[in-house]
């Protein structure tokens, strides 16, 4: 089986809620991109990746000139076995790993259907009926959170993220994890996450308010050491998101110790090839995972669904009903929450199609 | 003064002799300049060069530049290129990481800056030193002949400074390093440049086998990891070149004293603001430097020498000519040459010297500000 043609289309995917994180950065309306490809014996794959702007190293502006760049390597290459293909991608041009976690997903959508096997079956096999998810709650006014917070759980979510410092007051962030742990009451997990926008400083100052509460901490400052010391300032822990990305990160993040949580995100891994690697390194550096991706809709959702699905319980924190934040959905037919928890698609691959509708004209082609 | 348009040309700059990077990665025969014209309400224009030294080498590519300023554009126009650092944050915030997107549009800026002060940009930078900067040649040479051969040629042209390739077969790349040793010049600077083409025991092997020599070796293997590991098992100085990217990166080197010697490559990290940052951490620290281009025309050599030019004389040990080995001259012999084996800094205001317009075909984009 060869790989015979790549195409890319690009969606403007817009939020329900306005999502604020710190430092006034927004997710409105984010550009997904969406690539399939196509083989001259066998299944088609689809691949999304969606940068959230200003935020990591990733731009959805980036994705096709990367794939244009490395179609010659693509293109007639056996798409069964990703890694093969990733190395070979990796050789070519180093780095962008945003842009091919697209090429990735795709290429294990293709060996799975090409096995007939749903794509948890070959990440490991399913480990469980349906998932934790958890619930972002937009940083905004703290009684607010509080009562979209009750809402979630009223919808039987038991893990809520709460978004810190927008307007640079942390007494304001104080009052929001305290106002959402009190309205939860006790038991469901609660974590605060500035992603990357407090000094450290003010994320002690927080940190130390609220360490009478249950609650975690999410990524507070832009550097490993500033985590590690949020940490050891409060005794609280610590989730680490925008810091690791690969095998050296998630050790540093570990011999830091202020990794008792991680999010693996496909866009920020490079795929499930790579992302899988990181799961088995979880294991054993005893990091609760949450596998998800930075943005997007359906296939992104499900990809990270399948190898959440083929994780071992106790070592899932949550995953993330990515495509239930935004519209349009690309495939309406995928799955969505029930009562705070979600399950892979069983159909083969990854179980979720793009409506042709939706996506439109394609932005490019290469054969 | 205000940037009102930005002005993207792509140009294929022919190399003489086709390259192979060291592990066999992929042989080319062209880099993929981006040449980056930015004008003012003023009337003022700045030329900035973005060349990675092909796509394989470190994560740069022509496209990647190109579709980055894309992304940035909106949020440059109207800045005031004279205060490069809000136009550096303005890039930082529009794009995070990339930062060979942004190297063009820093240097632009300071082309403009430095022609608006009536100042070479060395002298805007704090002062430029008029002593000529050796060039390092570039010795790709596999045997112990014809490194004597090509080390000899360049020799005749007045080099005084050579990058020796090595990070092959260990064996050989000890007989190498002992013969160029035995017949080094007595102010002649060499350095080793391995390319993160060894593993730790490699390097190893090497770095122990010529102690006696005290030679330096740039980047023994892949990460700073690596080299971290095997420092306290050599005594060896040590040039960190593809894994100095931030000023992080920096930092790290600095305070766990990891290396004697920076490569400081402008397209990679991310320009002469960033870059200036990295020759303050290494001058504080006892480190000395070598400032290159990835790779391009004269443009991008000359933005590199003018960082130099702000290193004392006695910390900066040699810059780069990419300019003589490629067949195409955008700017027709003028700028800085090599004269001697040596570059000399422009006295022109601001970069000193720009490209033949008409020779690098039509914008491939071109950004300009709405009109009101």
């Amino acid at each position: 089986m060869k790989i015979t043609r790549l195409s890319l289309w690009q969606v403007p995917l817009t939020s329900h809620v306005a999502y604020h994180m710190a430092e006034g950065k927004t997710c409105a309306t984010v550009t997904t991109t969406v690539l399939r490809i196509d083989t001259d014996t066998g299944p088609s794959g689809w691949g999304e990746v969606c940068p959230i702007p200003h935020y990591l190293p990733a731009y959805a502006g980036g994705v096709r000139p990367a794939l244009e760049k490395l179609a010659g390597v693509i293109l007639g290459a056996d798409p069964v076995g990703a890694e093969a293909v990733m190395d070979a991608m990796d050789a070519y041009l180093p780095g962008h790993d945003y842009a091919k976690s697209i090429v990735d997903t795709a290429l294990w959508d293709i060996t799975a259907r090409a096995a007939h096997l749903p794509l948890y079956a070959l990440l490991g096999g399913r480990r469980a009926n349906t998932l934790p998810l958890y619930h972002s709650i937009t940083c905004c006014e703290p009684d607010e959170m509080a009562r979209m917070a009750t809402e979630a759980l009223a919808c039987g979510i038991t893990q809520f993220q709460v978004k810190l410092g927008r307007d640079g007051d942390w007494q304001a962030d104080v009052e929001r994890l305290a106002l959402v742990r009190e309205a939860l009451g006790a038991g469901p997990l609660v974590y605060g996450d500035w992603n990357c926008g407090a000094d450290r400083l003010s994320a002690i100052r927080v940190a130390r308010a609220v360490a009478h509460l249950d609650v975690m901490l999410e990524q507070p400052c832009a550097t490993i050491e500033d985590c590690a010391a949020v940490k050891a300032a409060s005794g609280l822990p610590m989730k680490l998101d925008e810091n690791v990305h690969d095998t050296g990160s998630l050790l540093a993040g570990y011999h830091a110790g202020c990794m008792d949580a991680v999010a693996l995100k496909l866009s920020k891994f490079g795929g499930l090839s790579a992302m899988r690697r990181a799961r088995d390194l979880c294991y054993r550096l005893g990091a609760k995972m949450c596998i998800e991706d930075t943005w997007g809709s359906d296939i992104t959702t499900v990809a990270a669904l399948h190898l959440a699905a083929a994780t071992r319980p106790g070592a899932l924190l949550n995953t993330c009903d990515l495509s239930g934040y935004v519209a349009p959905r690309l495939d309406r037919s995928a799955p969505v929450r029930v009562n705070g928890r979600i399950a892979p698609p069983e159909s083969a691959g990854l179980g979720a199609t793009p409506d042709p509708e939706i996506l439109g004209q394609p932005l490019a082609i290469l054969d | 003064m205000k940037i009102t348009r930005i002005t993207v040309f792509q140009t294929d700059l022919p190399l003489e002799h086709p390259y192979w990077l060291s592990g066999g990665r992929l042989r080319f025969e062209t880099l993929d300049a981006t040449l980056v014209k930015i004008d003012t309400d003023e009337g003022l224009t700045g030329w900035g060069e973005g060349t990675p030294w092909g796509h394989t080498y470190v994560p740069a590519h022509g496209p990647g530049i190109r579709a980055g300023i894309e992304t940035m554009a909106s949020f440059l126009l109207g800045l005031d290129p004279r205060r490069v650092l809000e136009v550096e944050r303005a890039m930082d915030m529009a794009l995070p990481g990339h930062l060979y997107a942004k190297s063009p549009i820093d240097m632009a800026c300071w082309d403009m800056a430095g022609q608006a002060a009536g100042l070479p940009i060395a002298d805007l930078m704090g002062g430029g030193s008029r002593t000529p900067r050796p060039i390092a040649s570039s010795v790709g040479a596999k045997t112990v002949e014809e490194t004597r051969e090509v080390m000899e040629r360049y020799r005749e042209r007045g080099y005084i400074a050579h990058s020796v390739k090595i990070g092959g077969d260990v064996a050989r790349d000890i007989a190498r390093i002992r013969d160029v040793e035995a017949r080094r010049g007595e102010h002649e600077i060499i350095l080793y440049d391995v390319n993160r083409g060894w593993t730790r025991a490699q390097a190893l092997q090497v770095m122990r086998a010529t102690e006696d020599l005290s030679v330096i070796f740039e980047q023994p293997c892949e990460t700073l990891d690596d080299i971290a590991a095997i420092r306290p098992l050599h005594g060896v100085p040590v040039s960190v070149d593809e894994s100095l990217v931030t000023l992080q990166d920096a930092a790290r080197i600095a305070r766990d004293g990891l290396a004697e010697v920076f490569g400081i490559k402008l397209n990679r990290v991310g320009g002469l603001t960033k870059a200036a940052r990295l020759r303050d951490i290494a001058l504080a620290h006892g480190i000395d430097m070598f400032v290159m281009a990835t790779g391009g025309s004269v443009l991008a050599d000359t933005e590199a020498l003018h960082l130099a030019a702000t290193i004392p004389d006695a910390n900066i040990r040699a810059v780069w000519a990419c300019q003589d080995m490629i067949t195409v001259d955008i700017a027709a012999g003028r700028g800085p040459r090599a004269r001697d084996g040596h570059l000399h800094l422009p006295e022109a205001p601001g970069l000193g010297v720009h490209p033949d317009e008409e020779l690098l075909g039509p914008p491939v984009a071109t950004y300009e500000q709405a009109s009101r």
